[in-house]
């Protein structure tokens, strides 16, 4: 049998790949078939099998690294570069979002009333809710941290306890910030207040949901052992999306809940 | 699963999660289809939706490409 000479993980074909971009194709021509002609069949094959090519291509990694043993350090290194990257090119996307907002907020025009917030727009009080959802995530950062020391020190009980808070208190910002949204006096369609505020805490109320489904993943794989107190490489790409997730809050509360009202 | 009585002690075959699945057995299976027919049934399940959807898509496309065709 053949073994090779490099510590590189050459992986088997795998049909992920193009069922994820045909997925991709069904859920964005799904939208244009809700907008313009009322019909969700498209999106919902779209979405669907974005869920299962997701669920599927992640469940094949986890087989390869945990229970085939493919991922050498040189691996490892290779996936702290994608996620950085990657990481890097969500917060180019929200940069896109601020430039945005303070296009608009920096030189309100005459038809907002020459006013920041424009005239007759009532803007969350940051000292509230707002600030309580602050107050959240950056516990849960705290809090994520604490189950990352716990893992490398092998505390596996202490490790399950600091992330299962985590994950709470995400649910905990989601469910505040799901209700702030119900009870605000202004929507998405009060001018480009409207817009800027709820595309970019929408999109950043997303991603929060995303690392929570991320975090539980992990939960359950340190339930079950995949981790080891040297290589859970997995959790930390979590851990530094959840940082990451935090800090595009504390940008948004500055700008837009505070500065902004 | 099944009881092994021609020992001295009866013991249970077949119980044991290593004989159920081994991840790292060379058996040619891709890592996709490496558990058998679970993996099976949703690796069909997936194609079936892409390539249907894909089909879908083309035809919806198609046909809102038409200028009278609308509803």
């Amino acid at each position: 049998m053949a073994h090779q000479a490099h510590s590189y993980h050459m992986v088997d074909p795998s049909p992920w790949p193009i069922f994820g971009a045909a997925a991709a194709l069904l859920t964005t021509s799904g939208l244009i078939m809700w907008f313009h002609y009322s019909s969700t069949t498209l999106l919902t094959m779209g979405l669907l099998s974005m869920l299962l090519v997701m669920l599927q291509w992640w469940r094949d990694v986890i087989r390869e690294s945990t229970f085939q043993g493919h991922h050498t350090p040189t691996v490892q290194k290779g996936l702290r570069y994608g996620m950085i990257l990657f990481i890097t090119s969500e917060a180019f996307f929200f940069l896109g979002f601020f430039w945005a907002f303070f296009h608009s907020s920096l030189a309100p025009t005459p038809e907002l009333g020459g006013q920041w917030p424009p005239t007759g727009v009532k803007p969350l009080n940051p000292l509230e809710v707002p600030l309580l959802n602050t107050a959240i995530l950056l516990a849960s950062g705290v809090t994520v941290t604490w189950a990352h020391h716990s893992i490398t020190e092998g505390n596996r009980k202490q490790a399950i306890h600091a992330l299962t808070l985590t994950i709470l208190l995400g649910f905990y910002f989601t469910a505040l910030q799901a209700m702030e949204y119900h009870e605000a006096s202004f929507s998405i369609a009060d001018s480009v207040y409207g817009s800027t505020f709820f595309v970019a805490t929408g999109f950043h109320g997303l991603h929060v949901i995303i690392g929570s489904s991320f975090l539980t993943v992990c939960l359950l794989r340190l339930i079950k052992f995949h981790f080891t107190p040297n290589h859970h490489f997995g959790f930390e790409a979590a851990a530094w999306y959840w940082h990451f997730v935090d800090i595009i809050w504390l940008f948004l509360y500055m700008s837009m809940y505070w500065w902004g009202s | 699963m099944y009881y092994k009585f021609n020992g001295f002690t009866q013991r249970l075959v077949g119980a044991a999660a290593s004989t159920a699945y081994n991840p790292q057995k060379a058996d040619g299976l891709p890592v996709h289809l490496k558990r058998g027919v679970p993996d099976k049934l949703l690796y069909r399940t997936t194609m079936a939706l892409t390539i249907g959807g894909t089909i879908y898509c083309l035809v919806a496309l198609y046909m809102a490409s038409q200028p009278r065709s609308q509803k």
